[in-house]
């Protein structure tokens, strides 16, 4: 038997039944007066047809609940009922749990649908009944329906007449090529099915065999007997009617039904259905007002056949993953097809010919036709979005009730389509931006009569097309985004840092609730809270390739916008290459494409912690290597010329020295003698990546062309690949997998470092620095210009008098402590303003060369902790170290050594290590500025010196670099710093007697013992140049203690 | 899942020194190697996927599914295209050798160990003159795990 699929076929159409019921529900629910009795009446009908073939399918339950509804529902369109909000609440619910039974038809049985029926009775007067069980006869006088009097006489209303129809499943139906839905929905155009069902044993199952399967229905209609007999091919005594009424012929009748030969042999007297007294909500009309037969249209309406509706999907779960599709649409593929055998009959032939001229023109062809049947293909998953709309009514109805908002839903678009597999994941966020409305967006009604808005709020949804896009706009009239809570939200949770904060727009702020982590909901109310934020929606929406927008004017209201493409199956890709593998980046995830110049390299790519970042207009982009993301050995790249593939020895994308002081002879040959940095290929190129939350830059070998790619699925082995988003085969035929630009940052642990998205802060980019703050010293020596010289080296601060200046031939001094303290004027050593007159001056004293030095000042500004990198080009000259800014203020660094040097007669540079005795040395800090001041302290004075930005780059100088004598460390760097550094030098068998001194601003009791755990030698304050100097002396001259 | 009453039909393959088979039933086609695309990330035993007439196919490697080694990519190795019901998979192994019909009483149940590989993968071995023909459970070998 075809059970299973007619019962499928039930279940669908009633589901869809139930649907539109919802819908016509809540229509009669929002008019006033009385029921638009047209709607109301196909209410009825649907329920009826439900009724009707649950009993056929023995769905006791969901016939009972049925029922009852039925009847309520014929009370109202005999208007005994006025349908107000009661009355449709208990349809609804009823509905409801009708709904929830044919999802679940097997579990329906043991459903209690008590609770509903004692709903529906409760809206309704209780009025005298005559319940007397009577029993309806079959033709041998068995009883075959039992049901209410009142019942009956209802049914036989309006002059109709009752029959008992007995047909069999297999002579009837099957024989005839026809399903019992077919019939049933046969009958209902011309009467009302009063019951229905199978002949069944004791568990329900249908009774009979291969050849007899009987089925009974009870049937009212106003057509005679014998119209009703042709209408169903029955035959007396198959067909009797109930009871033998007089305008019938009961005799003749009584006559046939004895005579008749039971054309069911062997068929089991049908149980007595004791479901049917158990109907205590059950009221029939008192006194019928009008002829509801008369006054509706029903018995003649005809039930559309499924098939010719609209494009629809079946939502029950056994039912989607199948779909329904428009009989037009299924016409245009069989046309295509057949045009398609045409043109390549045509192309066979003309390619035999050679004619290259023909088989262009085959080709041309054949590329329409293909193009033709493509999207024709692709329309059939085309879906309306009223799938998705349909329960948003419902919801906001609800929702508002819980919230005692008053709230209107205007929809608009409910036939844009779009493809199944977006429909069906859009309902989730669409639910929850809706949600956000009537939750948060829309104020009580007296907050907006107060504010002059109508007490009726509204949402509107809408959906149309825009530039090959479909756009659902979700916008509501209510209170507007607060943009204060936004920026006050993201301060707490730190999302942001007030700076930033400080210089957003509006709209920027606005965007903002897409942050993870957000919430401005002071409370978490039930309806949308609990954690799923907006982040989640736009995830879900960037998925599906879609974006995001949001709108809001304070006080009158939001619209939420998303764009999303119509179909998921051909996507425009950008495709990639890493060493010989291609790869496809959907083009809806692609920002922009970066090519970096080999030697631009080395200033845009940088390293935060473990995470590479580049530099793009201002502001940080988190890298992948695409190679790191697959796991592909580092090893290798193609090379550009042969496209051979060459180990690469390059350990860093931003270290772009290479070992060339180790390159042979032949392989520098090889070069060509040109620097390997500035050959083309190694340019980085770089994809930009949107992925949904933040962007980040994919390092790839090559960029290639844009392509449009079918997406094919991956099979099951991969499920557990989140860098992929499918699969597509190349103009070669070669698979190509489609990268999931969101799987990927999954994959990798990558997080937006709040290094991203926002607008470019110079302060917040060098904030992810890690240099040790020093202390700086401020000082204005003329008005207009200010210094800054490290508080470490300096001494102390002494108030000189003008009139204590001596002022022998250009140079100034004055008596100090029984001795004279040479006092330096910058304005004579570096291009700078002179002091001015001033009664008296501050002499910032320190030390050089065992002598000390007075540097006048003509105010000091302010003592300031800093960890600012110092500008060394803009204001580099003599006594002038770099500038940075202070305080708003450009500061100049004072190079204090050489300010006593070129002020101070008498004063010689020590003298530069004896030849021979220079020494390699690795100078290890961050600062560019800082390593360079070093190591030119180094050299000098006569010794060799290489530098390393960390410890890890330190570590592997060390390794590779022979001869290197010691090591000069800052203590803060990312990576691996000082301390890590020493400790590493230290385990390894060939390094451990390495001297390592370390530079740095860190002092006090407690850094010094953790440098000398660490293995430190020494430790000597940073600028400080002699100490330096000294230190080499000390360890290397000296050896280690 | 045998066909018949009296016989089985058998494709048998090598995967390094062992001679295996599947049931005609469960074989759809067999295709020589072509280019496979790696999937990194994915277990050790699946290959990668190819293009099979527009459909897109995961590759596993035999020899690295029963644990003795990849197969040679060689212009012996076959693609064997099985279908599991949901979806179609290939199995790449080191070489067919032949077709044939094998009398259900030599079936028998399959030791824990078959040569060194895990009688897990086998449901049945039989014996064929002087080799043994190891009859391979699909399902298990197709496992996500």
């Amino acid at each position: 038997m075809e059970n299973d699929e007619t019962l499928q076929m039930f279940l669908e159409e009633a589901h869809d039944h139930l649907r539109d019921i919802e819908s016509d529900l809540l229509g009669i629910e929002t008019e006033t007066g009385p029921a638009d009795l047209e709607r109301v009446n196909k209410v009825f009908r649907g329920i009826h047809s439900i009724k009707g073939a649950a009993g056929f399918f023995g769905l006791n339950r969901i016939k009972e609940l049925s029922h009852s509804m039925e009847n309520l529902l014929n009370r109202i369109r005999n208007l005994e009922i006025l349908p107000n909000r009661r009355v449709s609440e208990a349809l609804l619910r009823s509905a409801d749990v009708l709904s929830a039974m044919v999802e679940d038809p097997h579990g329906s049985e043991s459903v209690d649908i008590e609770p509903s029926l004692v709903l529906l009775g409760g809206v309704q007067e209780p009025v005298a009944r005559d319940t007397t069980p009577t029993q309806i006869l079959d033709e041998m006088g068995l009883p075959v329906f039992i049901l209410p009097a009142d019942e009956l006489n209802l049914a036989r209303k309006g002059g109709k007449h009752l029959f008992v129809l007995h047909f069999d499943m297999v002579s009837d139906l099957d024989g005839k090529g026809k399903t019992p839905l077919d019939v049933l929905h046969d009958l209902e155009r011309t009467g009302l099915i009063v019951d229905a069902k199978l002949s069944q044993d004791t568990r329900g199952n249908p009774v009979g065999s291969a050849r007899s399967l009987p089925f009974h229905v009870l049937y009212a209609t106003v057509l005679d007997l014998e119209m009703t007999s042709l209408l169903t091919g029955l035959e007396p005594p198959r067909i009797h009617p109930h009871p033998a009424v007089p305008e019938k012929r009961p005799v003749e009748h009584a006559a046939v039904v004895a005579a008749g030969a039971p054309r069911q042999a062997g068929r089991k007297p049908p149980k007595a259905d004791a479901a049917k007294a158990s109907k205590k909500a059950e009221s029939a009309p008192s006194i019928p007002a009008a002829d509801p037969v008369a006054k509706s249209a029903d018995p003649s309406e005809a039930h559309q056949a499924p098939t010719t509706d609209s494009v629809r999907t079946s939502p029950a779960p056994s039912a989607s993953s199948s779909l329904r599709v428009n009989v037009k649409v299924l016409d245009r593929l069989m046309t295509l097809a057949g045009e398609l055998v045409l043109s390549r009959n045509q192309m066979v032939q003309k390619v035999s010919s050679r004619s290259l001229a023909d088989i262009q023109a085959s080709s041309q062809s054949l590329s329409l036709i293909i193009s033709e049947l493509q999207e024709a293909v692709m329309s059939t998953r085309m879906q309306p979005l009223s799938i998705v709309f349909g329960k948003f009514q419902r919801l906001v109805r609800d929702l508002s009730a819980e919230v005692g908002k008053e709230i209107r839903l205007e929809v608009e678009g409910e036939d844009v389509e779009l493809d199944k597999t977006v429909i069906e994941s859009i309902g989730d966020p669409l639910t929850h931006l809706i949600r956000n409305s009537v939750d948060h967006g829309i104020e009580l009604p007296d907050i907006r009569e107060r504010n002059g808005k109508p007490r009726l709020a509204v949402i509107r949804l809408h959906a149309f097309h825009e530039a090959g896009k479909v756009v659902i706009a979700v916008s509501d009239d209510g209170r507007g985004i607060d943009t204060g809570a936004v920026r006050e939200k993201a301060l707490a949770q730190q999302l942001m840092d007030p700076q930033t904060l400080s210089k957003m727009t509006e709209k920027e702020l606005i965007n903002l609730i897409f942050l993870p982590g957000f919430s401005t909901a002071k409370k978490v109310t039930d309806i949308s809270g609990r954690g799923v934020g907006m982040d989640v929606v736009k995830t879900n929406f960037t998925r599906l390739g879609g974006v995001i927008d949001v709108e809001s004017k304070g006080g009158k209201g939001t619209t939420i916008r998303v764009k999303l493409p119509l179909t998921l199956a051909i996507i425009p890709s950008l495709m990639v290459s890493v060493q010989d593998e291609t790869y496809a980046v959907p083009q809806v995830n692609l920002v922009e494409l970066v090519r970096i110049p080999a030697r631009e390299v080395r200033n845009r790519v940088e390293r935060i912690g473990d995470a590479l970042v580049m530099r793009l207009r201002g502001r940080l982009l988190p890298l992948l290597r695409l190679s790191d993301v697959l796991g592909l050995e580092k090893k290798a790249f193609a090379d550009p010329k042969t496209g051979e593939i060459k180990p690469d020895r390059r350990r860093l994308v931003e270290d772009r020295r290479g070992p060339v002081d180790r390159e042979t002879p032949e392989e520098r040959e090889r070069r060509g003698n040109a620097d390997r940095r500035y050959h083309s290929s190694s340019a980085v190129n770089i994809a930009v990546l949107n992925s949904g939350a933040f962007q980040y830059g994919l390092v790839v070998d090559r960029l290639h062309e844009s392509e449009e790619i079918v997406v094919k699925p991956l099979g099951r082995h991969f499920h557990g690949c989140q860098c992929y988003a499918g699969a597509t085969i190349l103009g070669d035929g070669r698979v190509s997998l489609i990268l999931d630009v969101v799987g990927i940052t999954r994959h990798m642990d990558l997080r937006d470092a709040g290094v991203g998205d926002r607008p470019p802060d110079e302060e917040a980019r060098k904030r992810q620095k890690l240099h040790d703050a020093q202390s700086m010293l401020l000082f204005r020596v003329a008005d207009q210009e200010q210094f800054a010289v490290p508080l470490a080296l300096v001494l102390r601060l002494e108030v000189v008098g003008k009139a204590s200046i001596e002022d022998i031939g250009g140079r100034r001094s004055t008596q100090y402590r029984g001795g004279t303290l040479p006092l330096l004027d910058l304005s004579g050593i570096s291009r700078v303003q002179p002091l001015p007159d001033q009664e008296s001056f501050f002499a910032i004293v320190y030390s050089v060369g065992g002598r000390e030095v007075g540097l006048l000042a003509s105010q000091i500004v302010d003592i300031v902790e800093s960890n600012e990198d110092f500008d060394e080009t803009t204001f580099r000259q003599p006594g002038i170290l770099g500038s940075t800014i202070f305080q708003s203020h450009t500061t100049l660094l004072v190079d204090l050594y050489e300010a006593a040097r070129s002020g101070v007669p008498g004063f010689a540079k020590p003298a530069p290590v004896a030849r021979g005795k220079g020494r390699r040395i690795l100078v290890v800090d961050d600062s560019p500025f800082y390593r360079r001041q070093i190591a030119g302290f180094l050299r000098e004075s006569g010794h060799e010196v290489h530098e390393a930005e960390n410890g890890d780059d330190a570590f592997s100088k060390l390794e590779t670099i022979s001869g290197i004598d010691m090591v000069m460390t800052d203590i803060e760097m990312p990576v691996m710093d000082g301390l890590e550094l020493a400790r590493r030098i230290r385990s390894h068998q060939g390094m451990k007697n390495l001297a390592v001194v370390a530079v740095s601003s860190l002092s006090g009791e407690e850094a010094m013992r953790r440098g000398r755990d660490a293995g430190l030698d020494g430790y000597i304050v940073k600028l400080d140049r002699e100490k330096i100097l000294e230190s080499v002396e000390k360890f290397l001259v000296h050896g280690r203690c | 899942m045998s066909n018949g009453e009296d016989s089985m039909e058998l494709t048998v393959f090598t995967v390094g020194d062992l001679l295996c088979a599947v049931e005609n039933s469960e074989v759809r086609e067999i295709s020589g190697l072509r280019h496979v695309t790696p999937v990194h990330h994915a277990a050790p035993h699946v290959r990668g996927v190819v293009n099979l007439r527009g459909q897109i196919m995961t590759v596993m490697d035999l020899g690295v599914r029963l644990g003795m080694g990849p197969v040679p990519d060689d212009r012996k190795s076959r693609i064997l295209v099985v279908c599991t019901g949901e979806e179609d998979v290939g199995l790449l192994v080191d070489g067919v050798e032949d077709v044939l019909s094998a009398p259900s009483r030599d079936v028998e149940t399959p030791p824990s160990n078959v040569r060194g590989v895990s009688g897990a993968f086998f449901r049945a071995v039989l014996k064929n003159g002087d080799d043994l023909v190891s009859i391979m459970d699909l399902g298990r070998v197709l496992a996500d795990d």
